[in-house]
């Protein structure tokens, strides 16, 4: 388990924009936190370390928002709209992120629907406003040296 | 006897309308997901073609599954719409009957395979019969290897149609009593066939007590209010 501060929007989007150097096709990362805890910002920052050219939205209402302007495609998802496990499998998000990066909002409450790999980063909104992120990376993501980019 | 089909619970959409066991007009379309933006718009295509308005209707033909599930949702709330507006009966279709029913003629067994994900596919196992198929067996859902296991317990010469290409790749090497086949996905004009013989025979329940064949039971509800309130570690 790898804990990051973030004091600021800034530095979340920085560490998200850090750890994009560390991506590999097919990546999956999941983002487990409250509303504005900062899933969002993070994965407008990995877009950003992906060289996606387009401002990041929130996919809550359309579920899906794919970014293919960057080094790989990035998949941005939100299961918060979602009641069951197969609505998500209809959603086909796998076949859509082939080849590319799969980051799921709220991606803690499908946890038995992703695959083993994966990297879980855990968002904690502090006293101060600052956000706790904790990264629990499993599978291949084990070997990876995170470290690196913190 | 004039019979709306509609077929929604795989990739492959497509609609039918149907006279006296004659198909007037189909539609359809390949898409994985798109199943909600096609579907009303081919029933008015379908409609328009051949001059109909939907309160000519006898029937609805709908194939219930197993398959995708919203794709099954979409057709259903659809075939349920126009029952309960026009006062019309369901007959309810499953998918790897439609897709049997195709590869109908031969002596070989056939075997209906549609992709349900998660690394699992749904099998029926049918004999070929003058004029139609019957099913030897209940649908199961299976992984692959349970579903070479099954057809290499077999010395018959077997026949595997419906999405074999969801199937692992070299999954039939070496299986040389085992030939695949067409369809891929189950068409709505076989769907409207079988229907059709249903409907002559009064087979079919009450409009509400159609129900969608996920087989994948119960499908796992997210509990929202544990994940909000316990945050991101209630469930580490």
């Amino acid at each position: 388990m790898i804990e990051i501060s973030c004091p600021g929007e800034a530095d979340t989007r920085a560490f998200a924009g850090r750890l994009a150097s560390a991506l590999r096709p097919d990546d999956v990362i999941l983002l487990a936190g409250g509303l504005g805890s900062g899933k969002t910002v993070f994965a407008g920052g990995l877009a950003a370390g992906l060289g996606v050219e387009e401002q990041v939205v929130s996919p809550s209402f359309v579920l899906v928002r794919q970014y293919r302007s960057g080094f790989m495609p990035l998949i941005h998802v939100d299961v918060y709209r979602l009641g069951t496990i197969n609505e998500f499998d209809d959603l086909d998000v796998f076949e859509m992120a082939r080849g590319g990066v799969l980051v799921i909002e709220w991606g803690n409450a499908v946890e038995p629907a992703l695959p083993d790999s994966h990297l879980r980063v855990e968002f904690e909104v502090r006293d101060d406003d600052a956000r706790m992120l904790r990264l629990a990376p499993s599978g291949s993501w084990a070997e990876r040296d995170l470290k690196a980019v913190v | 006897m004039k019979l709306l089909a509609i077929e929604t619970s795989t990739p492959g959409s497509s609609v039918a309308v149907v006279d006296k066991r004659t198909t007037l007009a189909a539609a359809s379309r390949i898409d994985r997901t798109g199943h909600a933006g096609f579907l009303v718009p081919a029933i008015d295509f379908c409609f328009d073609q051949v001059g109909w308005n939907p309160q000519d209707l006898d029937g609805v033909v709908v194939d219930i599954g197993p398959g995708l599930y919203t794709g099954i949702r979409v057709g259903l709330a659809t075939a349920q719409g126009l029952a309960a507006a026009f006062g019309i009966p369901i007959i309810p279709v499953s998918s790897v009957d439609a897709i049997a029913f195709e590869a109908r003629t031969g002596h070989r067994l056939i075997w209906a395979v549609v992709d349900v994900r998660r690394g699992e596919v749904a099998v029926a196992r049918y004999r070929p019969v003058p004029g139609g198929v019957v099913r030897e067996a209940p649908t199961e859902l299976l992984e692959p290897e349970e579903l070479k296991a099954a057809l290499q317990s077999t010395t018959e010469e077997s026949l595997i149609v419906g999405d074999v290409a969801a199937l692992p790749e070299g999954f039939l090497r070496g299986m040389h009593h085992t030939k695949a086949a067409k369809p891929r996905y189950p068409y709505a004009v076989a769907l409207a066939e079988i229907g059709a013989g249903k409907y002559e025979r009064n087979e079919y329940p009450a409009p509400d007590e159609v129900r969608p064949l996920y087989l994948r039971e119960p499908d796992v509800t997210i509990n929202w209010e544990k994940i909000r309130k316990e945050g991101p570690w209630g469930s580490v």
